[in-house]
C-alpha cells in the first residue's frame, strides 16, 4: 500500500492521504475523544505527524529535481456535479480532483507543519481547559479543510474548503465561548470574510458562465482561446476583482482587515495557527493558484500588467502593510501586535504577487509561516507564564524564561529583515520586484508616479516593522519587570511548549541558511510559469524585469541593511533602559497627539463601521418601513375599500330588491288579506244577502248569453 | 230595496221557468204549470225575503221552511205537467223533502239552543264572533 500512495511519478495519491489523516483523527476524536486516555491528544497529533512526514517526503521529490515536479491532476470522481442540458459544452462539470505541483507541495508543507508543532505546543499550553478534546477535534477539522482547499483541482471545491475553513475559524475563536467578547469575535470574523465571500461567488459566478468550467486548467485554457476578448474584458477584470476581494476578507487586507485583531480572543496556538500561517494565506494562495486568470490574456505574452487587477491588488497589499505597521506602534497587547503585523506582513505578500512574481510572494509565505508562528507561539508561552496579554505586565522576563527568549529574539530578527535570515531574503525580493515593477511600467506608456507607490510603501513598512517587533522585543523581555507579581510567578514552559518554539527558530534561521539558494530555489520553482506555460515571446519581458531585479538587488541590500539598523537603534534608545531616550515615548506620543489617538482608536475603521451598520442601516430600515406601511399598505387598503364598495352595493342590491320582493309579497297578501276580510262581518244574514247578489248576477249573465246565443 | 229586489229575483225566475219549461199543456186558460211556478217562485222569494231580514233565529228557521216548501211546489208541478212522468213522483219527492225540512228543522232549533246557550240571545246580530 505505502508503494502506491508514495509514487514519485504520481504525488496525487500521497496527497489525498495527507487530507484524510486530520479528517480521521477529526471523526474518531468527536465521537470519543472523551474517554480516550488523555483525552484523546495524542490522535490528532499523531495524525498531523503522519501528514507531516508524506509533506516532508513530497519536499524531498520536490527538492530533488531542478525545477520541481510536473503538475499533475487526479480527478478522484468525474463528475461530481454536472449539470447542462444542451450537450457538454453548454453544461457545466464539476469533479472532486486533486492537483499537485511545486506550489501544492509547498503549501501542504507549511500547513502540515506548522499544524503539527501547534498541535504539539496545546498539548501543553491548552492543558486543564474545559473542553480539551473538543479543541484538538476542531484542530483536526480545521487541518483538513485548509489542506483540501490546498489540493482542490477546481474553484468550486476551494471555496467549499475555504468557507470550511472560515467555520472552523468561527468555533476556535469562539473557543472560550464564555466571554462574551469572544462571542462577538467569532461572529465578526465570520461575517466579515462571508463579505469578502459575496466577492468571490460573484467571480466563480462570472468565470462559469464565461469559462464553462472551474477547473483551473479549463479556466487557464480559456484565457488562451479568446473567451475573454473584446467586451469580455470588462467581465474578466470583474471576475479577478471578485476573487481578490474574497481574498481581501480571508487575508484581512484593508478594509475587511478588522476582524483579525478582535480574533486574537481565541487561544493562542489558534491564532499561531490559523491567523499566522495558514488560514490567512488562503487568499494569497489563491491569487497564486489563479494568477494567469488575473494577469488577463496578457500573461501569455509576458505583459503581465495589461490587466489592471494585479495593479490593485498590490496597491492595496502595500498600503495595508503601511496602515497596519502604523497601528502596530501603539498596540500595548502583545497578541494585538502580532496580529497587526501579521496584517502587515499578509500585505506584503499580495504586494510581491501584485507587482507579478509569485515566488516572491510565496516565499514570503513561506517564511513567514515560521517566523510568525514562532513569535506567536513565544507570546504564548509569555502569556502562560505571567497570565496577562499585557505588555505592561511584563518586562525583564530574559532571566525567567531563556528558551522563550532566545527563540523569540531570532523570530523578531527574522521578521525585522537581519540579513543572512530567511526574513531578509523573502523581503528583499518582494521589494526587488516591486521597484522592477515600477521601473518596467514607467517605461511604458502609462507610466507615472503611482507606479513607485508599493515599492515605497514596502520600503517604508520594512523600517516600521522592524521598530516595532523591536519595541515588542524590549519591553517584554528587557529591562525591569513592570508587575513584581506576576514576575514572581513567571517560569519556563514545558518541552511539549518549548520544543515547537526551537524547532521554528531553527527553520526560521535555516530557511534563510539555504539562504541565497533558498530565493533562487523558489524562484525556480514556485513561478508561475510553472502553473500554466507561457508563450515564448514572453520570455524577453521576464528576462528583463527579472535583470532588473539582479541589478538593482545590491543597492536594495543596502538600503534595507541601513533601515534595520536604524530602526534597531532607534528602539534601543527608546525602550532600553540605559537608552537616552527611555521612557520618552510618552512625550513624543503626547507631541503627535492627533496622530497617536487616531491609531489608538485604528484610525477610527472601527467605528466607521458600526456607524454604517447601526445607523445608515437603521436609516434605510426606516425609509423601507415607511415606504411599506404608506405604498404598499396604502395600495392593498385601496383594493379592499374598493371590494367594500361593491359589496355594499350588492348588499343594498339584495336588501331592497331580492329581499324586498320577498317582503313585498307578504305585505301584499297580509294586505290583501286585511281588505278581504271586511267581507266577513260575521252576520249571517249578510252573507246570505251577499250569496243572492252572486247568484243574481250568474243569473243575469246566463240569461244575457242565452239570449244572444238565441 | 231589499223587498223590490226580491220581487225582481222571483219574476226572472219565472220567466226563466216559463222559457225553459217542456210544452206545457193548457197555456191560457185554466191553470197551468206557469201559475203553479209563480206561486212557487213567489214562494221562494218570500222566504229569501224572510231569511234575509229577520232578526230572530227562529223567523229565519221559518224562512227556510218556506224556502223548502216551494221547492216541493216545484217538484208537484212538473210531475203533473210533464208528458211523460207520473204525478206520483213528483209527490213522493215532496213527501221526502217534508221529511227532510222536519229533520233539518230540530237539528237547527238544537243548534239555536246551543247558540241561545252561549250568547244569551236568538237574535243572529249578536251570532258574530266569526267575524274576520
Amino acid at each position: 500500500m505505502f508503494s502506491t500512495i508514495l509514487d514519485p511519478q504520481d504525488l496525487t495519491k500521497a496527497a489525498l492521504a495527507i487530507l484524510l489523516c486530520p479528517l480521521a483523527g477529526f471523526v474518531v476524536q468527536v465521537f470519543f475523544g472523551k474517554r480516550l486516555p488523555r483525552q484523546g491528544d495524542w490522535l490528532p497529533t499523531g495524525c498531523m505527524f503522519i501528514s507531516l512526514s508524506i509533506a516532508t517526503w513530497m519536499m524531498t521529490v520536490l527538492l530533488s529535481s531542478p525545477h520541481g515536479i510536473e503538475p499533475r491532476t487526479w480527478l478522484v470522481v468525474e463528475g461530481w456535479l454536472s449539470s447542462g442540458a444542451g450537450g457538454a459544452d453548454k453544461g457545466l462539470s464539476i469533479d472532486f480532483g486533486v492537483l499537485v505541483d511545486n506550489l501544492t507541495i509547498v503549501m501542504l508543507f507549511v500547513v502540515t507543519l506548522v499544524s503539527f508543532l501547534v498541535h504539539l505546543y496545546s498539548c501543553g499550553y491548552m492543558h486543564g481547559e474545559e473542553r480539551y478534546n473538543r479543541f484538538f477535534a476542531y484542530l483536526g477539522l480545521f487541518s483538513f479543510s485548509m489542506l483540501g482547499l490546498c489540493i482542490s483541482s477546481n474553484l468550486l471545491f476551494l471555496f467549499m474548503f475555504w468557507e470550511l475553513v472560515g467555520l472552523c475559524s468561527y468555533f476556535l475563536i469562539g473557543f472560550y465561548f464564555e466571554k462574551k467578547s469572544a462571542q462577538n469575535a467569532a461572529i465578526k470574523a465570520f461575517m466579515t470574510t462571508r463579505l469578502g465571500d459575496v466577492g468571490f461567488l460573484v467571480g466563480i459566478l462570472i468565470i462559469a458562465a464565461f469559462a464553462g468550467t472551474l477547473d483551473f486548467a479549463g479556466i487557464f485554457a480559456s484565457l488562451q482561446n479568446g473567451t475573454w476578448d473584446g467586451d469580455a474584458k470588462w467581465w474578466l477584470t470583474a471576475a479577478g476583482l471578485g476573487l481578490f476581494l474574497g481574498a481581501l476578507g480571508k487575508s484581512a487586507q484593508f478594509p475587511l482587515h478588522i476582524w483579525l485583531p478582535d480574533a486574537m480572543e481565541g487561544p493562542t496556538p489558534v491564532s499561531a495557527l490559523i491567523h499566522a500561517a495558514t488560514m490567512v494565506v488562503a487568499g494569497v494562495y489563491l491569487v497564486a493558484r489563479m494568477f494567469p486568470f488575473l494577469a488577463g490574456p496578457g500573461y501569455f505574452t509576458g505583459d503581465f500588467f495589461s490587466g489592471d487587477v494585479l495593479f490593485y491588488i498590490a496597491m492595496v497589499g502595500s498600503f495595508t502593510a503601511f496602515f497596519a505597521a502604523t497601528i502596530a506602534f501603539v498596540q500595548t497587547d502583545i497578541k494585538k501586535v502580532l496580529a497587526y503585523s501579521t496584517i502587515s506582513q499578509l500585505g506584503y505578500m499580495f504586494l510581491g504577487l501584485g507587482v507579478g512574481s509569485v515566488s516572491a510572494g510565496i516565499f514570503h509565505l513561506f517564511t513567514h509561516a515560521f517566523f510568525k508562528a514562532l513569535l506567536f507561539l513565544g507570546s504564548g508561552s509569555v502569556i502562560h507564564a505571567v497570565h496577562s496579554n499585557e505588555m505592561d505586565d511584563m518586562g525583564g522576563l530574559k532571566k525567567k524564561m531563556p528558551i522563550t527568549r532566545w527563540t523569540f529574539l531570532i523570530g523578531t530578527l527574522a521578521i525585522a529583515g537581519l540579513p543572512l535570515l530567511s526574513g531578509f531574503h523573502s523581503k528583499e525580493a518582494i521589494l526587488g520586484n516591486a521597484y522592477a515593477f515600477a521601473d518596467h511600467m514607467g517605461h511604458g506608456e502609462h507610466g507615472s508616479w503611482v507606479h513607485y507607490l508599493p515599492f515605497a510603501f514596502g520600503i517604508l513598512t520594512a523600517g516600521m516593522t522592524a521598530f516595532y517587533m523591536f519595541r515588542l522585543y524590549f519591553k517584554t523581555f528587557e529591562g525591569k519587570p513592570k508587575n513584581e507579581h506576576a514576575f514572581a510567578h513567571a517560569h519556563e514552559s514545558p518541552w511539549t511548549m518549548t520544543v515547537p518554539l526551537c524547532i521554528l527558530a531553527v527553520l526560521s534561521l535555516g530557511s534563510a541558511g539555504v539562504a541565497g539558494e533558498a530565493a533562487h530555489w523558489f524562484e525556480h520553482r514556485v513561478h508561475s510559469e510553472h502553473l500554466v506555460t507561457i508563450a515564448a515571446g514572453a520570455e524577453r519581458v521576464m528576462d528583463s524585469v527579472n535583470d532588473t531585479v539582479h541589478d538593482f538587488h545590491g543597492l536594495l541590500s543596502g538600503v534595507s541593511m541601513g533601515l534595520f539598523a536604524g530602526a534597531l537603534l532607534l528602539a534601543f534608545c527608546f525602550f532600553i533602559p540605559r537608552g537616552p531616550l527611555f521612557g520618552r515615548e510618552k512625550g513624543v506620543a503626547r507631541a503627535l497627539s492627533p496622530l497617536y489617538v487616531s491609531l489608538q482608536n485604528l484610525w477610527y475603521l472601527d467605528r466607521f463601521f458600526t456607524w454604517l451598520v447601526l445607523h445608515v442601516l437603521h436609516t434605510c430600515q426606516v425609509i423601507c418601513g415607511h415606504f411599506d406601511r404608506v405604498f404598499v399598505d396604502g395600495f392593498v387598503n385601496f383594493w379592499g375599500s374598493v371590494c367594500r364598495f361593491f359589496t355594499g352595493a350588492a348588499g343594498v342590491l339584495d336588501y331592497w330588491g331580492v329581499d324586498g320582493l320577498v317582503r313585498g309579497i307578504g305585505n301584499s297578501t297580509l294586505a290583501g288579506g286585511r281588505r278581504l276580510r271586511r267581507l266577513q262581518t260575521g252576520f249571517l244574514q249578510e252573507y246570505i244577502y251577499a250569496s243572492l247578489y252572486l247568484s243574481g248576477g250568474l243569473l243575469l249573465l246566463v240569461l244575457v248569453f242565452y239570449v244572444l246565443v238565441k | 230595496m231589499i223587498g223590490s229586489f226580491g220581487t225582481c229575483f222571483s219574476a226572472v225566475g219565472a220567466l226563466l221557468a216559463q222559457a225553459s219549461a217542456p210544452a206545457a199543456g193548457a197555456a191560457s186558460s185554466g191553470v197551468g204549470l206557469q201559475h203553479y211556478l209563480v206561486v212557487s217562485a213567489l214562494v221562494f222569494g218570500l222566504g229569501l225575503l224572510i231569511i234575509i231580514t229577520r232578526r230572530s233565529t227562529i223567523a229565519v228557521l221559518m224562512g227556510i221552511e218556506l224556502l223548502l216548501n216551494s221547492a216541493g211546489l216545484n217538484f208537484v208541478a212538473f210531475a203533473k205537467y210533464s208528458a211523460g212522468a207520473d204525478p206520483l213522483d213528483g209527490q213522493v219527492v215532496t213527501l221526502f223533502v217534508i221529511v227532510i225540512a222536519a229533520a233539518e228543522a230540530a237539528l237547527a232549533l238544537a243548534i239555536a239552543l246551543n247558540i241561545f246557550n252561549s250568547i244569551n240571545s236568538v237574535e243572529l246580530d249578536d251570532a258574530h264572533s266569526l267575524k274576520g
